[in-house]
Formats: structure tokens, C-alpha cells, sequence
């Protein structure tokens, strides 16, 4: 029966169906054949609970400050102001879309909405400066996935709130496995930029960066406002996404007026629509996740492993992170999460993991899983944003995917990379 | 046949160990007959609204409804009202459970209207407050930025007693504790354990307000269908079980409290008679906003329900 | 005789196109209202978010009911998307192998593709609609403002209606107009050179 699922699934997936319509058909499959007891009308139910809560009015509003901040001054000037420190190295224009969608993706704390708001002004430059396209869009998907890792993060709250583990510890012990990963990436640009014989430009002198750092001044007081009012108790990561497109407006509409009051309903109309096209898939992908979890699967899979791993740490761990990366390649990482950390708790428990290292692990797969082919969510919003085909948008992903998994293994190797700086800042 | 008894608590939980023994009497009683299969929180969804919608529809039979029932059944945010349960919490759980006030039309009939029937009720010990300051007096609550559930009751309460109510999402919560953008907190002990709020407070406040309450409900169709047999064994078994929810309620807390006391240097502090009278002076007026909230049958159940615990007080 | 006949049928293909005008008419007027419905969303959820944080930080009192009313935007938001999304097929696919296929056989792809969601759509729709039909019934409120929870959940039927509906219509174009239409006004194209920014034309598909 298992096997008649995953091959219905695969084939509608394969056809080209909207990615709902497996995992709607999924879901009925498995109340049709009594795999579980429960019916469609409880697939309505969790569809509906599934989007109906307050953690997920993060994603909308982060995207709609990134839009806003897109079309107005804020994120050129942000980028002028990296580019002035970077272009005088190889491959300084690559790696400033590598930073400045971490930097963007510290605010935001989604990879759609950095995928967004960098990818837009980005890609017309390293195209420009002769990067071919699957680079630029592999780079702008993987790097806006480092997004996952820096605080805040959805991909930590929703970890946070499922394995009741502190979600400010996790904040802290995401930020160095991303600059470990940051800093991978860099040295791939270089090596690329070496290879592909493009030449750094002019080093940019102290009074263009003067003037780009004066430009920079309101837009940096975005991360300062948003950060610091989360750590300094004003709002939480959640409120601090409508401050984020309360500091936008400001910003946009009332002090550079590069954005109209007018613009605002077209620029809502299209952060709403990128919004509804994830949370249906958040919506089925919870009746979906359910059904499975009633009808018992995940543990059939996993528990077989599970049980033989006992208390080998490393195993566990390694276990974690593939049993992740599979399910985000599929579904969307919040999803996920919330599917199989239950599913994970005894293990963790029992291999006395700590679990926010095992937060950040997740997190981590959760970013290399939604750039990951064939079913990527990212891959899925470039080609939704850029409108590109397919094989262009991911003809450039395995060398990003190979560092990510370096990543991981450096990352189970040594946990302190994760647990130094909540150990610090508790 | 199979009951499926779903719950709002992991495994491990007040709830769980009390559906354990409900489950094994029911096994016992009819004799293999009936299986139970025990739904913890997670296997029937994450949102509380999905468990009841279950137990609505006949997905799953029977299951508890507590804190966030106040949406479907509005007229269970009673067992939110603060300073109407005895101190006593013994008597509190024979009071909620005799035949005055669960079996009363009122109370039967709240559930009734919405395909639901209360079997029974499980106190699970008393909301302690939290805070960073020593909470003694109305006084001290003045304008405390305390965190209550998003529930228009609540709010009323706690603004009762001059503080001021904020909402925060439980997964929140903690991070907000400790970045001081919530001042205080309310949970039964073992939720305070459970997500080591206490790490991040420096109070603990007894001051016997009210206890957490989770019904025991059917589905109202499965109920009827059953034989009267069967009902009355259910009946049998609840009974039985005031006892022993109320033992197992009061070992968990006391385990979960000496765990907070061994982890952290928390100060307890228990309000004196005289101190509770004058919180409770404060809450008395907004028994009538759940009655203005929730209408007729709302004031008849309070109504059953005192007299239920003036009965179980005088130990009839 | 003959001429008769020619001006019944031109007639009647008059009566098609007037009623096929007003079908056109009503689809871009329920697309406008979608676009309101959506936009809205977005615009009341971040001014009630930021108004009820400043309040909260400077006075000590937020909006009551805030974290109630939003969770109610983000379910009215995903489910009028989804019917605002099908309109603009950007829901999102897995395309590399239907974009290895070319003229006929990408074309009957296309359209099983379409019928097969519109079934599942109406099947939501009808199912979802039972649903709001019980929560009526069972008198389900939100716990901070009381409002009746089947009023927010119209959302779904009318939603996965909506999809239904587009699909439906994106069939239709498919098999009576030449070329491959993703959606009922749109044909299939990528764009050929970068948009300045990633952003989502707002026009109702007559770029
Ligand atoms: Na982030
Ligand atoms: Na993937």
C-alpha cells in the first residue's frame, strides 16, 4: 500500500501537477484505503489549522517589507554600501550577493523573501559583469538559504515551538554554522571567479565608501530596529515582522518617497499572492502530514532505524540530518518539522542529544533540502519570481549542495560550533 | 469495538495517566470487549480546535477540552472564573464532578448544543502566577504586563485585578519572558516544569485563584448509541476516578514543584487568607461579564456549580 | 432559406460571444474582488501587527483580539489566494519533464493537468463547504471577539471554487484556441530578460 502511495504521488508530481495535488491526493489515498481512521472532513480541519496560526504571519509580512524595500532605495543601498567594501576583490560582486543575502536574510528571516528582494536587484548585476545565469540563480537560492540559519528564523521557531526548546537559544546558536557556510561559499566564488577569468574591479576609495555608508545609514537602522527590539524585549520575532514593514513604509513612502501610498496595494496584492501560493502548501501539507502521522508511517519507516541506533550519537545525528534533507526536498521545510521532530523526540531523548544542536542540524538541511532538485521550495519561488525554466534554475545547484554537506559534517562533528554562543549568552 | 480517547497532552502528562486508568477499567469492565486507544497530543493534529472538530464529527469518540475550549463551548470558560473553587482541592474535584453540577441541565445542555456530552471533570491543579516581583497585594499586580491566554474572560479578570493582560503564543513565550517583554505568567505547575518557564521568573505565586480544569467529553451521538450498560459503566469509572485524578494531579505537581525548587532558587510565596480575600473581592464582578458573555445557561451552571461545592464542602 | 439559416447561426454565435462577454465580465469583477480580498489582507494584518506592538511597548495595551484577527487574515489569505493563484497559474510545479515535451503531447498534458485539479478543487470545495456548513451548526467562536469561526471559513469553498473554476476555464481555452495557455488569459511564455525586481504583475494577466 505504502508503495502504490509513493508511486501515485511521484507520477502526479513528475506529470507536472501543482505540488497540492499530490499531497491532496496522498491525503485521500490514504483515508480512502483505511490507513487511517480519519476522513476528508478532518482534512478540512487541519487545512485550516494548519494556516491558522500566528507564527505563519511572520512569512507575509517579511515578504511585504522586502517588496516594499525592493522597489524603493533601501536594498540598493544596502548593496552599495557592501559593494563598496568587496569590489576591489575576485569575485567581490558574487560574494556581495552571498552577504548581503545573509545580511537581508537576518532580517527577513525567510529564504522566499530574500530569494525576493536580493535576487531582484542582484542577478542584472552579476549577469552584467559576465556570470552566467544558473550561477547567479544557484547562488542567490543557496545563499538567501543561509536566511534559515541567522536570527530570526521561522525555520527555529516553528523547531522551537514543536520541541519546546528555547527559540532564543536557537537564534544564538544558528549565527556561526551560517558564517561557516557564508564563508564556504565565498571561497567557491573566488575559486569561480579565478577559473572564469573575471577580473576584480578598482578598489573603491575612502570617499565613494564614505558615501555609501551615509546612504546606508537610515536602511541599516532596519536590522538595529529589528534585532534589538527583539533582544531588548520591545516585541517578539513574530511582532518584529510588522515592525520590519512599519520601518519599510517609513523609510520608503515618507522619507525617500520612492515608493507611493498607490504602489502599496499592488506591492500587497503580490507579497499576499507569493504568501498563498506556500501556505496552501502549508495547509495540505498539514492534512497531509497528519494523515501520514495517524496512519503511523513515519515510524514504520523510521522506526527500524531509530531502534538500532540506540545511543551512538553520531549516528543519530547523521540520521536526523538525511531523514530531513529527504523531507524538505519534498515538502516545505515548516512542514517537515512539524512531521518529524515528534517523530525524532525519543531518539534525541534517548541518544541525549542537545536539542538545540539538533535545531541547527535541521535548520541546516532544512536550507539545503528547499535548493535541493528535483522539488526544492526555493527553486520553485525563483522560477515563480525570475520565470525562468527549470533546468536553467538549478543547473548551477551541486557545488552549493556539496559545501552544504560539508557543512553538516563538520557541523556533527563538533557541536560547539552550534552550542558556544547560547552556552555565552545563557 | 474501539474508543479513541483523544488528548490534549503528551504522553506522560495528568491527562495521559489518567486516560491510562480509564482506559484499563474500561478494558477490565467489559471484559475485552471495548478497546481504548489513547490519542496524545500530536496524533490527532497540533491545534487544539482540530481534537475538538474530531470529537464533533465522530472521528474520535471521547477526548479532553480545557483552556482553549472557550470557542466551542462558550459556556465552559465557567472553569476559567477565578476564586469560585473551594481551597481545598479535594473538595474542589468532588464539587466539579457530583451530580449538582455535571449532570445538571445546564451544563449538560452547553455541550449537548454542540454534539458534545461532559462526562466528567479533571482538575489538574492550581494556575500558579509568575513574576519578577513578589505579587502579595493588588497592589503589586498594579499594572503588571502579565501574560494570559488570547480569551476575552481572562483579560477581563486580570484587568480585575488592575494588572494589564498581554497575549503572547505559548511558543513565544519563554523567549518573551526572558526578553521582559511579558512581566508574568500563568500554568499549572507542571507547564511551568514542563517548558522551564521558572528559569526565566524569580516568583512563584500560590494564590489559590482557581485550579486547571479539563473536561472529559463524548461525542453526543456516540454516547446515545451506546447501551445503558455501557453508559453506566462510564459512569462507574468516573467516579472512581475523582479519586485517583485527584492523586495523580496532586503527585505530579509536587513532583514537578520539587524538580523547579532543586533547579533553581525561585521564590515561592503562598498568599495568606487575608491576602487572597482581597484578590478575590476583585474577581467577583466579573463573574457577571461571563454571564453577560455567555447568557442564561452560563449563569445557571455557575449557579449549579457553587451549590455543588457548598454540598461537597459540607461533605454531602 | 439559406439566409435564414446564416442569420440564426450568426445569431446565435452572437448570443455565445455576449454570453461568453459576460462570463468574461463577471471573471475579471470576482478577480477584482479576490485582488481586494488579498491586498487587504496583507495591508489590515501589518497596520493591526504594528499598531497592537507600539501600543503593547509605549502604554502597556495592545489590541485585544489581535492574535485572533490575524490568524483569521492568514486563513482568508491562503484560500482566496489559492483561487487568485490558479487565475494566474503560479501555483507551483514540478515542470522538467513537461517542459521536455513540445506542441500536442505538451498540450494534453496541459489540459489532463488542469481537469485533474479542477476535479480535486470542486471536491475540496463541496468537502470545505460541509465543513462550514457543521462549524455554523455547532456555533463555533473565536474566544477574544466572539466572531462566528464559518464566517472565516467561507473562505475555503469560496476559494477552492474559485481554483476549480480556473482550471476549469484554463481547459476550456486549451482545447478551443491554438498555443498552450497556462491559465485562461495567459500563454505560455518565461520572460526573456531579468525583471528589475521579482515582482508579481499585477494586471490580471493582460500583460
Ligand atoms: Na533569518
Ligand atoms: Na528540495
Amino acid at each position: 500500500m505504502l508503495i502504490i502511495l509513493a508511486v501515485i504521488m511521484l507520477v502526479l508530481l513528475m506529470m507536472g501537477y501543482p505540488m497540492m495535488v499530490p499531497l491532496a491526493v496522498g491525503t485521500l489515498f490514504m483515508m480512502f484505503t483505511g490507513l487511517t481512521f480519519f476522513g476528508p472532513d478532518q482534512a478540512v480541519t487541519w487545512m485550516v489549522n494548519g494556516v491558522g496560526s500566528w507564527v505563519l504571519a511572520a512569512v507575509p509580512m517579511f515578504i511585504f517589507a522586502a517588496d516594499i524595500l525592493t522597489k524603493g532605495h533601501t536594498a540598493n543601498r544596502l548593496l552599495d554600501l557592501v559593494d563598496a567594501f568587496t569590489r576591489h576583490l575576485r569575485g567581490g560582486l558574487p560574494i556581495t550577493t552571498a552577504a548581503s543575502c545573509a545580511v537581508f536574510g537576518a532580517v527577513s528571516g525567510s529564504t522566499q523573501a530574500t530569494v525576493v528582494a536580493m535576487g531582484g536587484p542582484m542577478r542584472p548585476r552579476l549577469l552584467a559583469k559576465g556570470y552566467s545565469d544558473s550561477f547567479a540563480l544557484a547562488l542567490i537560492i543557496n545563499a538567501s538559504d543561509i536566511a534559515l540559519l541567522i536570527p530570526p528564523s521561522i525555520g527555529f521557531i516553528v523547531y522551537g515551538v514543536v520541541m519546546k526548546t528555547s527559540i532564543g537559544d536557537l537564534f544564538l546558536a544558528g549565527i556561526l554554522p551560517g558564517l561557516l557556510v557564508l564563508l564556504m561559499f565565498s571561497v567557491y566564488c573566488w575559486i569561480g571567479a579565478r577559473v572564469k577569468g573575471i577580473e576584480p574591479e578598482e578598489r573603491a576609495s575612502w570617499g565613494d565608501r564614505l558615501k555609501a555608508m551615509r546612504g546606508a545609514i537610515l536602511p541599516l537602522g532596519f536590522p538595529i530596529l529589528v534585532v534589538g527590539g527583539i533582544y531588548g524585549g520591545w516585541f517578539s520575532a513574530v511582532e518584529a515582522s510588522a515592525i520590519a514593514v512599519a520601518y519599510a513604509l517609513l523609510l520608503e513612502v515618507v522619507i525617500f518617497r520612492k515608493v507611493s501610498v498607490k504602489d502599496l496595494g499592488g506591492l500587497a496584492l503580490s507579497s499576499g499572492m507569493i504568501t498563498a501560493v506556500v501556505f496552501i502548501l502549508v495547509a495540505i501539507g498539514a492534512a497531509f502530514s497528519h494523515t501520514l502521522g495517524t496512519a503511523g508511517i513515519p515510524e514504520k519507516l523510521l522506526g527500524p532505524a531509530i531502534e538500532s541506533i540506540g545511543q551512538n550519537q553520531v549516528a543519530a545525528l547523521a540520521l536526523i540530518a538525511v531523514a530531513f534533507f529527504i523531507g524538505c526536498m519534498f515538502v516545505d521545510p515548516i512542514v517537515v518539522i512539524l512531521i518529524l521532530v515528534p517523530i525524532f523526540k525519543p531518539l534525541i531523548e534517548s541518544a541525549n542529544l542537545d536539542p538545540i544542536h539538533v535545531g541547527v542540524i535541521v535548520t541546516l538541511q532544512a536550507a539545503i533540502g528547499s535548493a535541493t532538485p528535483p522539488f526544492g521550495c526555493d527553486i520553485f519561488t525563483a522560477i515563480a519570481v525570475f520565470r525562468r525554466p527549470y533546468l536553467e534554475v538549478i543547473r548551477g545547484t551541486p557545488p552549493f549542495i556539496f559545501m552544504l554537506l560539508i557543512a553538516t559534517f563538520i557541523l556533527i562533528l563538533f557541536p560547539q560550533l552550534s552550542l558556544w554562543l547560547p552556552a555565552l549568552g545563557g | 469495538d474501539t474508543w479513541r480517547f483523544g488528548l490534549e497532552e503528551i504522553e506522560g502528562s495528568v491527562q495521559h495517566s489518567y486516560a491510562e486508568r480509564f482506559k484499563a477499567l474500561v478494558e477490565e469492565k467489559s471484559e475485552g470487549e471495548i478497546d481504548v486507544q489513547l490519542l496524545p497530543y500530536g496524533k490527532w493534529g497540533s491545534s487544539y480546535s482540530a481534537l475538538y472538530d474530531a470529537i464533533q464529527g465522530g472521528a474520535i469518540q471521547l477526548g479532553f477540552g480545557s483552556g482553549a475550549l472557550g470557542g466551542t463551548v462558550p459556556e465552559s470558560q465557567l472553569l476559567n472564573l477565578n476564586y469560585i473553587m473551594p481551597s481545598d482541592q479535594w473538595v474542589t474535584a468532588q464539587g466539579l464532578n457530583s451530580d449538582t453540577f455535571l449532570k445538571s441541565k445546564a451544563w449538560q445542555e452547553s455541550f449537548r448544543k454542540r454534539s458534545l456530552v461532559p462526562l466528567a471533570e479533571l482538575p489538574e491543579g492550581y494556575q500558579v502566577w509568575t513574576s519578577n516581583k513578589a505579587v502579595k497585594t493588588p497592589d503589586d499586580i498594579e499594572n503588571l504586563g502579565i501574560r494570559v491566554m488570547d480569551n476575552s474572560l481572562l483579560r477581563a479578570t486580570y484587568k480585575a485585578y488592575g494588572a494589564s493582560p498581554t497575549s503572547i503564543a505559548y511558543g513565544e513565550l519563554y523567549s518573551a519572558l526572558q526578553q521582559g517583554q511579558a512581566e508574568g505568567n500563568i500554568q499549572p505547575v507542571f507547564a511551568h516544569e514542563e517548558m522551564a518557564f521558572y528559569e526565566v521568573q524569580d516568583y512563584m505565586i500560590f494564590a489559590q485563584q482557581s485550579q486547571f480544569v479539563a473536561t472529559l467529553i463524548g461525542n453526543a451521538d456516540w454516547y446515545d448509541g451506546l447501551s445503558a450498560e455501557q453508559q453506566k459503566m462510564i459512569n462507574g469509572i468516573t467516579k472512581t476516578l475523582v479519586r485517583e485524578g485527584h492523586d495523580i494531579q496532586s503527585r505530579y505537581n509536587e513532583e514537578r514543584l520539587e524538580t523547579i525548587k532543586s533547579k533553581s532558587d525561585i521564590n515561592i510565596i503562598e498568599l495568606t487568607e487575608a491576602q487572597r480575600n482581597a484578590f478575590r473581592e476583585k474577581a467577583k464582578p466579573v463573574r457577571q461579564v461571563y454571564i453577560d458573555e455567555v447568557g442564561a445557561r452560563g449563569e445557571q451552571s455557575l449557579g449549579a456549580l457553587l451549590s455543588a461545592f457548598d454540598k461537597a464542602a459540607k461533605g454531602e | 432559406m439559406r439566409e435564414l439559416f446564416r442569420r440564426r447561426v450568426i445569431g446565435f454565435v452572437m448570443m455565445i460571444d455576449s454570453f461568453l462577454l459576460a462570463l468574461s465580465w463577471l471573471d475579471r469583477t470576482l478577480g477584482v474582488i479576490e485582488r481586494v480580498i488579498i491586498a487587504g489582507c496583507i495591508l489590515v494584518m501589518a497596520l493591526l501587527m504594528s499598531v497592537h506592538v507600539v501600543g503593547q511597548a509605549l502604554f502597556d495595551e495592545g489590541i485585544p483580539g489581535t492574535y485572533e484577527v490575524v490568524k483569521m487574515l492568514i486563513v482568508v489569505l491562503t484560500f482566496v489566494g489559492l483561487g487568485y493563484a490558479a487565475r494566474h497559474a503560479r501555483h507551483i510545479r514540478m515542470s522538467a519533464i513537461y517542459e521536455q515535451l513540445n506542441g500536442k503531447s505538451r498540450k494534453s498534458l496541459q489540459m489532463i493537468i488542469c481537469l485533474g485539479t479542477a476535479a480535486l478543487m470542486f471536491y475540496f470545495a463541496w468537502k470545505s463547504g460541509q465543513y462550514v456548513f457543521d462549524i455554523q451548526e455547532r456555533g463555533r467562536v473565536s474566544a477574544s471577539l466572539q466572531v462566528p469561526m464559518w464566517l472565516v471559513y467561507l473562505s475555503l469553498p469560496a476559494g477552492f471554487g474559485m481554483a476549480g473554476i480556473q482550471y476549469m476555464l484554463t481547459f476550456a481555452r486549451n482545447a478551443v484556441s491554438p498555443g498552450i495557455w497556462r491559465s485562461f488569459n495567459e500563454k505560455e511564455t518565461y520572460e526573456a530578460v531579468p525583471l528589475a525586481a521579482g515582482r508579481v504583475d499585477d494586471q490580471d494577466g493582460q500583460r
